[in-house]
């Protein structure tokens, strides 16, 4: 059977296809209005283009591992309690043979367990001045320290 | 080579579920919805291994998972004796809707992975804890209890229903370490394999020519959702994929049988291990069912036993693991069960509101709600989706009004990933309508 066009049966299935072509079609727009420029470089991090400020901490880590070594125990510095909280959160999976301890946990200031670290990964900060700490290696938006023995 | 291996554990998975899917009861199905249903089949029976390995303190490997696996794939079909070989569906012959839907559906797919390989749909939630719990069971070789008791993981939820860091565990023991661009590929893959499978369960209840055509509506509306809420490497595409599918197998005229009720619940328990708001979808789903399929209580007992024993046995299972190790007890931090703040209950309605606007232009919610106006009668296993719908946006609210603090950021990051099955069942009503069901179809395929 050949359905007419003027059937109403088979004018909801082209209703249903056209409803569900707009909708793919939604995000291939929203995406091509991006400049293209931006369209063509390739990403990074997994978060490039969904959170930047996340995708830069990403990138801040992943500049950080060269400089200690793997099994190692480590916290991360940030200038406001969120930002350090996701760095510690992104260091458990960007860094998992190693051991991230925080220095703040949902905006409560837990310096104790951080100063406990073999390393201290400053994100655009400078760690605090009493911390016995020698410097590693400047890294892009921050620094690398090592926890220097008590004499 | 490292992502290939890790992906190659998703593909892999058919295989796992195949024990129960080659079952000739299931021969009505199509064979690339079989797949994709022994691929759904195989994930519930993966995590429900690791999950006993772990509780009997049993170090993973791929090849004890493997073969426990497929040892519960292989033991279910006692629960299919003296079901009957079913016919293969007629074949059809693909009419220009039919090529069109598909092709819609591919566009969706390819955009959603176009969008996922640009870094442009990664949610947050991989960085956060999916990747990081993942790679410690997987280095663990087990449910690393020593973690998740550590309070600086506190927020790495360990109570959380345990199927995707189990599959994402599972993929990275396989291919010897984690690929973050490969878990969030799960999206684009979980999402073709709808495109794939969805069609030929649909079929069923409704013409080729209707299921294509509302399979390609709920590819693209997830496509468009997962894309603009960044979904790419979280729990939610897995249980979309799970619930959809789900779903599609109840409304079929032959949902009552055995092996369909035990491949739905097999489904279920997928959903309910992969996200808390599952079990609430599964138990709304499986209620309505028994309600608007009747018949005698006998019967009605032993359809709820098949709906609903794998999605008991799973969380039972996690539960056991979770108390024997003094770990959790329940799902926690949402507040008591009553504890509610009723007077958020305006604020909560417009933020939720908000953000469904705001994801894609309200647009994939926006849309099947109006196909599904636009498409006149509804037949009554319509009640089936749309209690369902309503059943889970009540939990979901409800669960937002047990937030003390003003819950706006929680809705703004969470309601547009977790309304998403809402237009969902919506579509699966407008397969339900009349016009679906009447819809021509197309001549037989020529020899």
């Amino acid at each position: 059977m050949i359905p007419s066009a003027r059937d109403p049966r088979s004018r909801s299935v082209r209703l249903w296809l056209a409803a569900a072509f707009a909708l793919c079609c939604f995000p291939i727009v929203a995406r091509t209005a991006h400049p293209l420029g931006e369209q063509l470089f390739l990403p990074v991090t997994p978060l490039d283009r969904t959170d930047g400020n996340r995708a830069r901490q990403w990138v801040f880590l992943e500049s950080c591992r060269p400089y200690f070594p793997s099994a190692s125990s480590l916290t991360v510095l940030a200038q406001d309690p969120d930002t350090a909280m996701s760095l510690y959160m992104m260091s458990i999976g960007a860094f998992p043979y190693s051991l991230p301890l925080p220095s703040s946990y949902y905006g409560l200031l837990t310096p104790e367990e951080g100063r406990k670290a073999e390393f201290v990964l400053a994100y655009r900060r400078p760690p605090p001045a009493d911390w016995p700490l020698r410097l590693v290696a400047n890294v892009e938006d921050g620094a690398i320290y090592a926890r220097v023995a008590a004499p | 080579m490292t992502g290939v291996t890790w992906l190659a554990a998703f593909v892999f998975l058919p295989a796992v579920g195949a024990p129960l899917l080659a079952h000739p009861a299931f021969d009505r199905f199509p064979l690339a919805s079989r797949v994709v249903l022994a691929a759904g089949a195989g994930a519930a029976f993966v995590s429900f291994a690791m999950t006993l390995l772990a509780l009997a303190d049993v170090r993973w490997g791929v090849a004890i998972v493997t073969t426990v696996a497929a040892l519960l794939a292989w033991g279910s079909r006692a629960f299919l004796r003296g079901e009957a070989q079913t016919a293969p569906p007629e074949p059809v012959r693909q009419d220009m809707a039919q090529r069109f839907a598909a092709a819609v559906a591919s566009i969706a797919v390819l955009a959603a992975l176009a969008a996922t390989l640009g870094g442009a749909a990664t949610s947050v939630d991989l960085v956060f804890f999916w990747g990081a719990k993942a790679q410690q069971f997987a280095a663990a070789r087990g449910v690393d209890t020593e973690f998740l008791r550590d309070a600086a993981n506190q927020y790495m939820h360990p109570y959380y229903p345990p199927l995707v860091a189990n599959l994402f565990a599972f993929a990275t023991m396989a291919a010897g370490r984690f690929v973050w661009t490969c878990a969030a590929l799960t999206f684009p893959l979980g999402l073709g394999a709808l495109a794939v499978g969805l069609p030929g369960v649909l079929r069923g209840m409704v013409p080729a020519r209707a299921a294509a055509a509302t399979s390609a509506l709920i590819v693209a509306t997830l496509a468009c959702i997962g894309s603009q809420a960044d979904v790419a490497g979280n729990a939610d595409m897995p249980l979309l994929l799970f619930e959809t599918l789900a779903m599609a197998l109840l409304l079929r005229p032959d949902s009552g049988n055995a092996s369909g009720d035990l491949l739905a619940g097999i489904l279920f328990a997928a959903a309910a291990s992969a996200k808390v708001e599952g079990l609430p979808f599964v138990l709304a789903a499986t209620a309505l069912a028994l309600v608007l399929r009747g018949g005698p209580p006998a019967e009605r007992g032993k359809a709820a036993l098949r709906l609903l024993a794998p999605t008991a046995l799973s969380l039972c299972a996690w539960f056991a693991f979770g108390a024997s190790r003094q770990l959790f007890y329940e799902y926690s931090e949402y507040g008591r069960f009553f504890d509610i703040h009723a007077e958020h209950g305006p604020r909560i309605a417009a933020e939720i509101l908000r953000a469904l606007a705001s994801t894609g232009r309200g647009l994939p919610y926006l849309i099947p709600l109006l196909c599904l106006i636009g498409a006149g009668r509804l037949g009554r296993m319509a009640a089936l989706p749309l209690g369902t719908a309503a059943a889970l946006a009540g939990f979901l609210v409800f669960t937002y009004l047990h937030l003390a603090d003003d819950p706006a950021q929680w809705i703004s990051w969470s309601a547009a990933r977790i309304f998403a099955p809402i237009p969902v069942l919506f579509t699966l009503a407008v397969a339900c309508s009349r016009r679906a069901r009447a819809a021509p179809e197309p001549g037989p395929r020529e020899a």
